[in-house]
């Protein structure tokens, strides 16, 4: 449910809600004040407000998940989209850990933040957009890859659009985060999708 | 009262539906996500979010591949702050496309 749809119904189910309860005490309570009229237009024009406003409220989608996970190496992937008056906007990041912990026969793994050389950590995303024609996602926008330039164990980027860099439509980010342990060792990360 | 609360209801209810026509006719993709299989082939959008075609070609690009660097001494040459980029059709000196893509940079 998008936002402007739930602030409506809440709006209306306040309203509804109001008009079974004004005959008990919340009649009480209106009547005191005379401005009855102002209270329920502004809970109208809030409700309105909201509706409209719903299309510039920063909504988040993202994802955090291992992309690559062993005794030796984990790769943490972030892959996390918003907007900002509709345009687009992400965050991706690539984690690198390791190591193991355990309690009561119960193991967790990946536990420590594992620090790697410069070029070890490596980040690219991919801007999808739905074609509803071709039912398929689109690759509409992508950067080249980045690497850690120094020893870290993580490694973020991001970046945003003035307009909607494919049109209106159905937008979603894809991270592919890997980490070098004698080969490439990760994969791609979707952050979920969303209507701008 | 009561009628003020049922204009309220009506005001609002209508409020409710122009957001919702506002913000346009959503047919929900019916993919959760894109491919992440290493080398999987997707199509490639065009600046309004139409498939993009070189030649009259659909254009089609592999995702989800390991980093083209070989190892982490190649990584640390490449550059350090890589711009956003979109594909487009290359074109030859005489402006006609030769049914390649390539990237080009976008602000």
């Amino acid at each position: 449910m998008q936002y402007e749809e739930a602030f409506a119904l809440i709006a209306l189910a306040c309203l509804a809600g109001y008009g079974i309860l004004r005959r008990t005490s919340c009649k009480v309570l209106v009547r005191r004040c005379r401005r009855r009229l102002t209270i329920v237009t502004s809970i109208v024009a809030l409700a309105g407000l909201s509706a409209f406003a719903g299309q510039a409220v920063a909504h988040t989608i993202g994802s955090g998940q291992y992309v690559y996970r062993t005794g030796d190496l984990c790769t943490r992937s972030i892959s996390t989209m918003w907007h900002d008056n509709g345009n687009p906007r992400l965050a991706v990041g690539t984690e690198a850990a390791q190591g193991s912990f355990g309690v009561g026969g119960f193991n967790l793994d990946c536990v420590n933040a594992f620090t790697r050389p410069a070029g070890y950590i490596a980040l690219h995303w991919t801007l999808f957009k739905w074609g509803p024609a071709q039912n398929a996602w689109l690759n509409c926008s992508s950067a080249g890859w980045f690497f850690n330039g120094s020893p870290n164990w993580q490694i973020s980027r991001g970046n945003s659009w003035g307009s909607k860099p494919c049109g209106s439509g159905y937008y979603g980010v894809m991270a592919d985060s890997f980490v070098w342990n004698g080969g490439w060792y990760g994969g791609g990360n979707w952050s979920g999708y969303e209507y701008l | 009262m009561r009628k003020l609360v049922v204009i309220a209801v009506l005001v609002s209810a209508s409020f409710f539906a122009a957001g919702y026509a506002i913000s346009g006719p959503h047919s929900e993709p019916s993919s959760e996500a894109p491919s992440t299989s290493p080398g999987a082939e997707v199509l490639v959008a065009d600046e309004h979010g139409d498939v993009l075609r070189c030649n009259g070609k659909v254009a089609r690009v592999k995702v989800n591949l390991p980093p083209p660097a070989a190892g982490p001494a190649q990584a640390t040459k490449v550059d350090r702050q890589p711009k956003p980029k979109r594909y487009a059709c290359a074109k030859d000196r005489n402006g006609r496309e030769t049914g390649e893509l390539e990237e080009v940079e976008t602000p």
